[in-house]
């Protein structure tokens, strides 16, 4: 008698908390109380005698949870695998141990550490679901959670008639809905991927859209200022004054020239590169943080839409190149990198120009893979250029340090 | 002779310097240089190249409004004067001015932006044009010409350090004092042309006798006028000692 009071209303506690604990949304705790009263009591009754019971159970569990909830598949899918956790405990619990062994009073012992053991697997996974879901996230589509649902389903139906197992049947359609379903979940990581790589590009762009937004300030600024000269210049030009003209050219005008050095990059440059993964690829290390505070110019003579050279392999190469600029720019006293590409009829060619204090380096072994101007670990970059290069022998190369800078230029591709 | 071209489609810039440069070497009897043409666009100029003996000395500008920029005119002018000096006249709001140096090897450049230094600018660009020009009629220069991106070069000889086979198939490296370029050619050919100036240090390197310092017969390394070292095999130091 006792042990019947307390089974149900342990049974009772557990199937409520399986059924709540992995609901993304927090449920009321007067919907769970109800459901854990009416549980225990329908245990008490009916002791799951006969075949129909525990299946009527789970149903109005899973509906009773279901019910006001928004999204219904979702919350029936977090109900259904509370469920299966809870059985797979009590069934792999019960596994080790021999109730009829036991004597009477004892035999609540083993319920007893089934319910241990449960709620605070449940609880950790509880709080596993919750995390996920804390943000605001899209609603995910419920033919999804419809397989997800049958798979759980599936699984508990093998827990709560072992014999099945050795149908050849039940296990080959149990198959075919983890297969489904796997296939589901590669396909959603797949479309994720995209999704990066679309925002990457995006952040790519906004960037971009920044700087010719800056640009175009400037323009508009300059603009106005030229009026404003043109008009001082013309009042001297009538008065004849010519003193005073000569005064405010040297003093006004001639210091404006060499501020207009100064400017930051112009992003309009990049206009002529036609190709988009060259053109993130250079947009991204210009306005890179490694790039601030050097002086960069860009030049593309003639706009490339183009290039013979697989466009992959030359973004490689460019983003080593472009990398070694930086930092040798960096380095330096001048802090100038210049970026230059050209179309002609004999094909495309790139010159890459950093200001490079070094009297001399040893170019000839720049390329080995143990050699780096920046100590251990480093000085796969150059060496990883000729690798790629290997593919491409229509491709020619040349290194200089000349005056103060250090030259890579590539022709022909 | 050397002869001086200017190119400029501002008919008051192409005037004063052209004025610039005649009056530089007006004083200059005793050199063969002679004042050519001044061009207000690029077709003009390249109707105008000079003839095989002479060398020129270019002051181009880099924007033309309807016509090939500086840097094409440049390249049609080497093809047809590939020992010609290139002074490009530009302004610091120019686009990567550094890079036309190293792509077409120009000698100078000038900026228009300041244009109380253009005349001495001008006078040091045709003293230093001279020099060199003086240094080539010297010597009687050989040069390689090699095959390389869909048309050829010249290398001087003597300023060969080494020759070495590349990564890159059916090409080799050839270094110069603080530059390595590759060309379309093979070791053994080069070695052929080269002759006895140029000893292979190794199977993938050829090294030019003259520009070696010193040898290290023990390590068996070849110490080089640019500071580099080369390996050498054991059978290859008799040609080096």
């Amino acid at each position: 008698m006792f042990f019947k009071i307390v089974s149900s209303l342990l049974y009772g506690f557990l199937f409520s908390y399986s059924m709540n604990r992995l609901q993304p949304l927090c449920q009321p705790l007067r919907k769970q109380a109800i459901l854990f009263l009416s549980t225990s009591l329908y245990l008490y009754l009916t002791q799951l005698q006969g075949t129909a019971s525990p299946w009527i159970l789970l149903v109005y569990g899973l509906l009773f949870t279901a019910f006001g909830q928004k999204e219904i598949v979702r919350s029936l899918c977090a109900s259904m695998a509370g469920f299966l956790i809870l059985l797979a405990v009590r069934k792999s619990c019960l596994y080790f141990t021999w109730t009829s062994a036991l004597p009477d009073s004892l035999r609540i012992l083993p319920h007893l550490g089934i319910f241990l053991l449960t709620v605070p697997i449940l609880y950790a996974c509880g709080v596993k679901v919750r995390s996920l879901f804390k943000e605001k996230l899209p609603p995910i589509p419920s033919g999804f959670l419809a397989w997800i649902f049958a798979w759980l389903l599936g699984f508990s139906i093998l827990l709560l008639y072992p014999r099945l197992g050795k149908n050849p049947l039940v296990l080959t359609g149990l198959l075919l809905v983890s297969v489904i379903l796997l296939y589901r979940l590669l396909k959603l990581k797949l479309l994720e991927l995209r999704g990066n790589e679309h925002t990457r590009s995006l952040e790519t762009l906004s960037r971009y859209t920044e700087n010719l937004e800056t640009a175009n300030l400037e323009l508009r600024r300059f603009k106005h200022d030229y009026a404003n000269i043109l008009s001082t210049l013309s009042g001297y030009i009538e008065q004849g004054n010519l003193p005073g003209l000569k005064a405010y050219f040297q003093e006004q005008i001639l210091p404006m020239s060499s501020q207009m050095q100064l400017s930051s990059f112009d992003a309009s440059a990049l206009s002529a590169m036609q190709i988009p993964e060259v053109k993130s690829l250079l947009i991204n290390k210009i306005l890179s943080e490694k790039a601030r505070g050097l002086k960069i110019k860009v030049q593309i003579a003639s706009p490339i839409s183009w290039m013979v050279m697989d466009t992959g392999d030359f973004c490689r190469i460019l983003g080593i190149y472009l990398d070694n600029a930086l930092e040798g720019a960096a380095e330096s006293e001048k802090k100038e990198l210049e970026i230059s590409l050209d179309d002609s009829h004999e094909g495309h060619s790139l010159i890459i120009l950093n200001s490079c204090d070094a009297d001399s380096l040893p170019l000839d072994r720049l390329e080995h893979t143990d050699f780096s101007t920046k100590g251990e670990g480093h000085g796969m970059g150059l060496a990883t250029v000729s690798e790629i290069l290997k593919k491409h022998p229509y491709v020619y190369r040349r290194t200089l340090l000349r005056d103060g800078y250090f030259i890579q230029q590539l022709d022909n591709f | 002779m050397l002869k001086l071209y200017f190119c400029d489609d501002n008919k008051r810039q192409l005037e004063a310097f052209s004025d610039f440069g005649k009056k530089a070497i007006l004083m200059k009897t005793e050199w063969d240089v002679g004042f050519a043409a001044s061009c207000s666009s690029p077709t003009e100029l390249l109707g105008q190249l000079p003839s095989a003996s002479d060398t020129g000395l270019y002051f181009l500008d880099i924007d033309f409004k309807n016509d090939m920029d500086g840097f094409q005119l440049a390249k049609r002018i080497r093809d047809v004067d590939p020992r010609a000096f290139l002074v490009f006249i530009t302004s610091h709001a120019d686009l990567a001015p550094l890079t036309f140096r190293y792509r077409l090897e120009a000698m100078d450049f000038i900026y228009k932006d300041q244009p109380s230094k253009i005349r001495e600018r001008i006078v040091e660009c045709i003293e230093d044009a001279y020099t060199r020009y003086e240094a080539f009629c010297g010597s009687s220069e050989d040069y390689l010409t090699l095959k390389r991106a869909g048309g050829t070069e010249n290398i001087r000889i003597s300023e060969i350090i080494s020759i070495r086979t590349s990564d890159i198939p059916h090409q080799v490296e050839i270094c110069l004092h603080g530059e390595i370029t590759g060309y379309y050619a093979t070791l053994d050919s080069l070695e052929k042309e080269l002759g006895e100036d140029f000893a292979r240090c190794h199977r993938s390197c050829l090294v030019n006798k003259k520009q070696v310092v010193s040898v290290d017969k023990k390590k068996r390394e070849l110490l080089m006028k640019d500071g580099s070292v080369l390996q050498c095999s054991y059978r290859n130091l008799k040609y080096f000692t």
